[in-house]
């Protein structure tokens, strides 16, 4: 696992995209920072980390540094060389995802030295400035580990660059499109039904080969949500109210860090949100290369 | 050493490897021989543990490539069809991150890498870009990253494909020195390779192995081996009154040579007579002068395109 981390953190450094990806970053934030905090004399960071230009660099910079991840191993052949030396898919995919962190946590640095820079000139609320940028890390992983998983599904770095960034695009603007949710009981209900009906569709479109039968289990699957929400809808409706737009909130990874972090207490559950979108992308990574052996 | 039982791989409807089997003895060098798309590479590929097979089992000592994949990987070097090289490194930054990849022990590594670079002719260009290397000193890093760590059992795609006859006579001579104390196992569809190299050789064709035995034995199996080419200073019409005359030859055929006023048979008999001191008294008597005799038993590439031809209806 470290030799493939140093290999990976030293290949960021050797082509742009380190300093790229480490500059432009850090430009922005500071930006931001200055705009904010500095200009305005605002001692909340929070703000800042928040802030939707934040959100917006992230979107062109994280295709760009995992981009090439797993799609360009793919393209080039190296692959081979690392799926069949002594090491297990979990390290190698783990190996990759911490030095492309390892990049990230240089801004972070340079992020945690703000406070510190603020102090001279009044009170800073030191403790929560500096669990927010710890939320604003987490985010960011989130961000990476996304990015990883969709490199890990094309073998061309182009698609896989610009599927990341719909993909955090999507999440960005899922916070703002809460209002054309419908928010009654019923509405919800049919689209919670909708969901249902896609995830069997898309276990269906990827067990169709691997699996006997993969048709059958596909439609009971389907039935068995459909039937759930009926039953569920019948004894108390009043509980899909409003489901869908939890949902997009939920699913929008810059609101769900302004919702845990924005205010100045930490919130735990902010920290597990994030752990686990974190640890189901690399989850969901290591499986999709897992996969790919056995097509 | 290696086992390998009922192995089959299919790309969807696709059969690429169909219920393979053979075991592989530690010591030799074996070839891997077959037409394109007979399923070498994806035989290869599975044995290392990068593809998953769809049935069957590889066993690499005692170790089952996909129970135990870093016990059994870690006696393996595989170096496959295209280099897995790094293009943005040097060979000498790639083949140390190769080493501490295949866990060889840091004390160990400069000493290996440093080996290894030797073997394979690579140590004046182990400050170069490998993009910037031509293709036959990026398949000599590949070959390098394959040996590296020396693992019991070194498998290599087509090693030679890309080099200039010199290199590849070098890279022969290197694998014949790797044949000594490792296994190798190496895929070609050149023939002279296979007989220059190799202990013992498998054909696959369309995922089925059609013939497994020494290059010397493969010869002998095809029946008629026993041919002889003889080039005489007449003309034809009379070479083909002697030849008409030898009545233990079973076929033959005339053509004209290439130097003036000769002609050039080539005589096939039964495999446990022998033409040539006949032939020589006879030709003498007809007052026919031959200029050259030589045996030449069925080549490897005639028993290849015997054995994997037949498979086609």
């Amino acid at each position: 696992m470290l030799a493939i981390y140093k290999k990976e953190l030293k290949g960021y450094f050797t082509t742009m995209t380190g300093y790229v990806f480490v500059a432009f970053l850090a430009l922005v934030v500071g930006y931001v920072f200055y705009m904010i905090n500095v200009r305005s004399s605002y001692a909340w960071l929070g703000e800042t980390l928040q802030y939707s230009y934040v959100s917006i660099v992230f979107m062109i910079l994280i295709p760009v540094m995992t981009m090439k991840i797993f799609a360009d191993e793919r393209h080039t052949k190296t692959d081979q060389m690392l799926f069949t030396a002594p090491v297990s898919v979990s390290q190698i995919v783990l190996g990759k995802y911490m030095a492309a962190i390892t990049v990230f946590l240089i801004n972070i640095v340079i992020i945690c030295m703000y406070p510190l820079f603020m102090s001279d000139y009044g009170e800073i609320p030191m403790a929560a400035s500096y669990a927010a940028i710890f939320g604003f890390f987490l985010m960011g992983a989130a961000y990476f580990a996304i990015g990883l998983f969709i490199s890990s599904i094309t073998e061309n770095q182009i698609i896989s660059a610009v599927v990341t960034f719909a993909v955090i695009l999507l999440s960005f603007m899922l916070q703002y499109m809460t209002s054309v949710v419908p928010e009654g009981a019923k509405a919800n209900a049919v689209i919670l039904g909708i969901a249902v009906v896609c995830i069997a569709l898309v276990y269906y479109l990827l067990a169709r080969q691997s699996q006997k039968g993969a048709a059958v289990i596909a439609l009971v699957l389907a039935a068995a949500g459909i039937a759930l929400i009926v039953i569920l809808y019948l004894m108390k409706g009043s509980m899909f109210e409003g489901i869908a737009e939890k949902a997009a909130l939920r699913l929008s990874i810059s609101y769900m860090y302004g919702y845990y972090f924005e205010t100045e207490v930490l919130d735990l559950n902010g920290i597990v949100y994030f752990l686990s979108a974190i640890g189901l992308f690399v989850f969901l990574t290591v499986q999709s290369v897992q996969k790919r052996r056995w097509n | 050493m290696i086992e390998v039982k009922n192995l089959v791989k299919k790309y969807g409807d696709h059969t690429a490897v169909n219920n393979l089997s053979f075991t592989i003895e530690p010591g030799k060098i074996y070839g891997f021989l077959g037409p394109n798309g007979a399923g070498k590479s994806t035989t290869m590929n599975m044995i290392t543990g990068y593809l998953a097979a769809t049935e069957g089992q590889v066993i690499i000592n005692g170790h089952d490539i996909y129970e135990e994949p870093e016990e059994a990987k870690k006696c393996i070097g595989y170096l496959p069809e295209i280099p897995p090289l790094y293009m943005d490194m040097t060979p000498g930054e790639y083949l140390r991150f190769a080493a501490e990849l295949k866990k060889i022990k840091k004390s160990d590594r400069e000493d290996q890498v440093q080996r290894v670079m030797r073997m394979t002719g690579i140590v004046e260009m182990e400050h170069r870009l490998i993009k910037n290397l031509s293709k036959g000193y990026k398949q000599r890093v590949g070959l390098a990253q394959a040996i590296l760590g020396f693992p019991e059992i070194i498998i290599l795609d087509e090693p030679t494909v890309g080099l200039d006859p010199k290199q590849i006579i070098e890279i022969r001579e290197v694998i014949k020195k790797l044949g000594k104390d490792h296994t190798v196992i190496l895929s070609t569809h050149i023939m002279q390779e296979v007989s220059a190299v190799c202990d013992e050789v498998l054909i696959i064709a369309k995922g089925e192995l059609v013939a497994r035995d020494t290059p010397d034995n493969l010869g002998k199996h095809v029946e008629g081996s026993n041919t002889i080419e003889v080039l005489c200073s007449a003309p034809d019409y009379k070479v083909k009154a002697i030849l008409n005359k030898m009545s233990k030859i079973k076929k033959y055929e005339v053509f004209h040579a290439t130097e003036e006023q000769c002609t050039k048979a080539v005589i096939t008999t039964g495999p446990d007579y022998d033409v040539r001191e006949d032939l020589f008294y006879a030709c003498a008597a007809a007052k026919c002068p031959i200029l050259g005799m030589q045996s030449s038993t069925m080549s490897l590439e005639d028993v290849f395109i015997k054995v994997t031809g037949g498979r086609k209806e």
